[in-house]
């Protein structure tokens, strides 16, 4: 099991390969497609992201409510191929890694690569499960979109595994005969 | 003639999407459990009892077991036998969409809906998915399906030229989940819609979904068995991680078809399958 501390550094990164168990904590930034639509706009524009995106890690999921009860709702990942039109623009603005699940395009790889990065993967469909290591919530961007609105949010020992290294190994691909 | 009043359909349908929301049929659950029993790749293994924790931590803490609390659909029955009262209703949509907006909202799950192709949120995950059947007897009969669609992308209809064999019928299918991989959350239930026109085929598929699980097995139970090994053959494994258990059931649906063809469609659920049948 290894640590990740964000904002992630360049050290961390290159120790990450592909299979690794890894856990989670610190701020993460959650976005999914409406919102990848504006930051591309966004950086079109030159403008500054709603964060700073330099060693960060953008986790791809819309949480369900959170009960009066508990400090967040159901908070799995959504399927990561939809956002990668708008990922390698997003590492080279300095994101680290990007968090969901299922597979990635060639073109994600080679940025990964290029911009020294990672792509994790968590545990679909089990939103219960993972909302027991987010501490708390805050909506810092587009809150037009309710659930494609961007937050901000802490998490404690958060659990998943690292599917791309930035060598560009890809654990999909090998574990899958 | 039987009446049945508006208000309690609407209430039944409230009701389904909350026990969908958080629990999973026993039978359902029974084949995850069996899953974990057979699995050897240590991945998969892992995979399989985060889901198991899961599936106890949404019961308990009546927590979705996924963000993604889907699009609703509902397959009705109707006996001719059976009327519906209707009084504050104008349509069994409006019936329907009362009850999606109070479930979402009492029961704190996610607001998916937009419209198209301005993609606007809804807010209140309206409208819901109808499909009606009028059948012999009194009763009035529905099934919910909360379908989430990192599964839904993954659906596929191929027109079949009419002189196709079935080796081929059964090698697209297991190409289908082999493209979907790790995306629609494995292990998965497959639903088969064979004939009929092209729509046709595609809303048996998901009908056939929601026979998964069930003890009854119809007609073709030799090719769903036959492509449950060869789906599971493709060790994409729980989570795409590899492993034994790639798919949990695979179930058949068909109706004649037109002799210039043969719709084939493919509908996939992930290991969350939420369903819920109601009998009134």
């Amino acid at each position: 099991m290894k640590k990740i501390i964000t904002p992630v550094d360049e050290k961390t990164i290159l120790n990450l390969k592909a299979g690794d168990f890894v856990e989670i904590s610190g701020i993460i930034y959650c976005a999914r497609d409406a919102a990848h639509k504006r930051f591309h706009k966004i950086l079109k524009k030159k403008k500054p992201l709603p964060f700073d995106p330099r060693g960060q890690i953008i986790y791809y999921v819309g949480p369900t409510p959170a009960p009066p009860d508990l400090p967040v709702g159901s908070f799995g990942p959504t399927t990561s191929s939809r956002m990668d039109r708008y990922t390698p623009e997003l590492l080279k603005a300095g994101v680290k890694a990007t968090m969901g699940k299922g597979m990635r395009s060639p073109m994600v790889k080679k940025a990964i690569v290029k911009y020294r990065a990672v792509y994790l993967v968590t545990y679909g469909g089990c939103g219960a499960y993972l909302s027991q290591f987010v501490k708390n919530l805050q909506v810092i961007a587009f809150d037009d979109l309710g659930p494609e609105a961007v937050y901000r949010i802490e998490v404690e020992n958060f659990p998943a595994i690292v599917c791309i290294d930035s060598y560009g190994k890809d654990f999909y691909e090998c574990c899958v005969k | 003639m039987r009446t049945v009043k508006e208000k309690l359909i609407e209430e039944k349908i409230y009701s389904a999407i909350g026990t969908a929301s958080f629990t999973l049929e026993p039978e359902i659950k029974k084949l995850l459990q069996n899953a974990l029993k057979t699995e050897k790749n240590p991945y998969g293994k892992k995979v399989l009892e985060i889901i198991i924790d899961n599936i106890h931590i949404a019961e308990m803490k009546r927590l979705p077991l996924c963000q993604d609390t889907g699009m609703v659909e509902v397959f009705f029955e109707i006996g001719t036998g059976a009327m519906i009262e209707f009084n504050q209703f104008n349509s069994l949509q409006e019936l329907v969409d009362s009850a999606v907006r109070r479930a979402y909202k009492d029961f704190y799950l996610r607001k998916s809906i937009v419209t198209v192709p301005d993609r606007k949120n809804t807010f209140d995950n309206t409208p819901a998915v109808l499909w009606c059947e009028i059948v012999p007897g009194d009763r009035i009969n529905f099934s919910i399906l909360i379908k989430g669609f990192g599964s839904e992308n993954t659906t596929t209809l191929k027109m079949f030229k009419p002189t196709v064999d079935m080796d081929a019928v059964k090698k697209f299918v297991v190409g289908c989940v082999k493209k979907a991989g790790p995306n629609p959350c494995p292990p998965v239930f497959v639903g088969i819609g064979m004939g009929g026109t092209a729509d046709k085929a595609l809303c048996l598929s998901k009908k056939a979904l929601l026979e998964t699980g069930r003890q009854q097995r119809g007609k073709l139970e030799e090719i769903e068995k036959q492509l449950i090994s060869e789906i599971n053959a493709l060790m994409i494994g729980p989570g795409g991680f590899g492993g034994d258990n790639t798919c949990l059931d695979v179930r058949i649906k068909n109706f004649p078809t037109h002799i210039a063809g043969f719709p084939v469609a493919v509908s996939i659920s992930c290991w969350a399958h939420r369903m819920h049948r109601v009998e009134i």
